[in-house]
């Protein structure tokens, strides 16, 4: 028998972004994207038979490029029986997405190791979608639970009561109502109008705007995340496009003012349901109480905007934003599996024992 | 002075525990110092001979007194005192973070976790295991 070291990881698998806290101190996170060379010639350029994140995407023309996750959950999880050749596709690589991700915390790591981690998953996904997750852990991870994204977001704050988490990703807005319990259906809003929408928004107001400018979602995805807002911040804001091949400054200030604003609507419509559908005496400490996270969070002025809307709608808000947007899920899950006491992980234990790392777990005097 | 033969029987009996605990508590002494590994070993040398230096003298002491049919008042005296000096040891050794295997020692995480936070963990875990049932 070897002792083995226990490694918490806390997952987030995003639609844009993954990443990944681990209690070793790693922390980091990749693009949502797996590429794999075309052809001899790029698989020779690249050296590899595998791309991951930015490199991939910096190495596009060269890949066939994947995204597994659409709206926070496997891409075609909900019509696997339809689509059972692209589904199966996408299950393996979001497994291989994962496996790097994983990959990542433990490269320092000697020794037997045992993987313990906790996956976020949106708000509302489907029991066909949370299953999905715990499948591609399968030989990655030894043991794994899946919780609902804002949750996490709300367990990593120590916000279990009178807390409202706003978790705004590229796919999905997760809304989530913290009332001292584990968030039920009712808990929980998901809105689909969320990172991506701004981004396609945009793109559609540019290419209106300016006719003869080539440009893709890929371009100005960066460009928003980089000047993304929603205040009158008074300077203007420019991107440079090509036009006929040459790059031109144009002028997109109000174009990307307006499609992040697109998202709010939809976000305080959420906030206006749970308020008014909790305990009425609660409902003012609730308001007072309104967390933003996630990538989406990092909107310059959208705290403002929300609560100007929440004072609009519901007389008053008070709005804040974690410290971390990136790795609020990530760091929560992370305090989850390492909280989650031994006897709690062996009932969900999965991993058949000594199969995938050779190891026991070595527990000294304790309850396991 | 007279001493019956079950009386003696008895107080023999007795001194024999008497011994045996006393080596048995110097050797659980000695075996926590050990674990510690060589190079803290060589560092706690004198410590443990100290410990273990009342653990010999009442073994042998012990042994010499029991082994001989009639006890002196003044040796039961000192034997008293040693025994107390063991227990006052041994107390000081718990304090120090030695504890007996007999007593679990709590985890960490346990320690850490309120009623309130136990109870969201099990809820999850039952919302994960009724997940892999499909139930939910």
């Amino acid at each position: 028998m070897t002792k083995a070291k226990v490694l918490n990881v806390g997952i987030d698998l995003g639609t844009s972004r993954s990443a990944i806290a681990a209690d070793n101190g790693t922390r980091t996170f990749i693009s949502s994207c797996v590429g794999f060379p075309k052809d001899i010639v790029s698989r020779k350029m690249l050296g590899t038979e595998i791309v991951f994140g930015d490199e991939a995407l910096k190495n596009r023309l060269a890949l066939d490029l994947y995204r597994p996750f659409d709206r926070g959950v496997l891409n075609h999880s909900d019509s696997s029986e339809k689509h059972p050749k692209e589904y199966g596709k996408a299950k393996s690589v979001a497994k291989e997405l994962l496996k790097h991700l994983v990959g990542l915390t433990t490269e320092e790591e000697t020794g037997d190791l045992i993987l313990r981690g906790v996956i976020g998953a949106p708000s509302l996904a489907s029991t066909k979608n949370k299953k999905d997750l715990l499948e591609i852990t399968e030989g990655i991870l030894d043991d794994v639970m899946v919780v609902s994204e804002p949750f996490a977001v709300a367990y990593g704050l120590d916000l279990f009561s009178n807390a409202l988490i706003i978790d705004i990703g590229a796919g999905t807005v997760d809304l989530c109502r913290m009332g001292g319990t584990i968030p039920s259906e009712e808990d929980q809003i998901t809105t689909f109008k969320a990172g991506d929408h701004i981004d396609q928004v945009f793109l559609d107001l540019i290419k209106k705007k300016y006719e003869n400018a080539n440009l893709t979602v890929t371009m100005i995805k960066r460009f928003k995340e980089e000047n993304a807002f929603v205040s009158a911040r008074g300077e203007r804001i420019s991107i440079e496009l090509p036009v006929r091949g040459k790059p031109t400054s144009h002028d997109v200030t109000n174009e990307l003012g307006e499609a992040c604003r697109s998202i709010v609507p939809e976000i305080v419509e959420g906030v206006r349901k749970l308020v008014a559908a909790f305990d009425p005496e609660f409902q003012d400490a609730l308001k007072q109480n309104v967390i933003l996270a996630g990538g989406g969070s990092q909107i310059v002025g959208l705290q403002r905007e929300i609560e100007s809307y929440m004072k609009e709608t519901l007389g008053y808000g008070k709005v804040a934003r974690v410290e971390e947007p990136l790795y609020a899920g990530a760091n929560g899950a992370l305090m989850l599996s390492k909280d989650m006491p031994d006897k709690y992980w062996d009932k969900v234990k999965s991993r058949k024992r000594g199969a995938g790392h050779g190891a026991e777990v070595v527990t000294i005097g304790g309850e396991t | 002075m007279k001493i019956v033969s079950h009386g003696l029987n008895t107080f023999g009996e007795a001194g024999k525990y008497t011994s045996a605990t006393a080596e048995y508590t110097g050797l659980v002494s000695y075996s926590y110092l050990k674990r510690g590994g060589s190079a803290v070993a060589k560092i706690t040398r004198p410590v443990t001979s100290a410990i273990s230096r009342p653990f010999v003298f009442v073994k042998d002491g012990a042994g010499k007194v029991f082994g001989k049919i009639a006890p002196d008042a003044k040796v039961l005296r000192r034997l008293e005192e040693k025994i107390l000096q063991i227990e006052d040891r041994l107390s000081l050794i718990e304090k120090h973070g030695v504890v007996t295997a007999a007593r679990p020692i709590p985890q960490e995480e346990e320690a850490r976790l309120d009623a309130g936070r136990r109870e969201i963990l099990r809820a999850i875990v039952e919302e994960n295991i009724q997940l892999r049932r499909g139930r939910k």
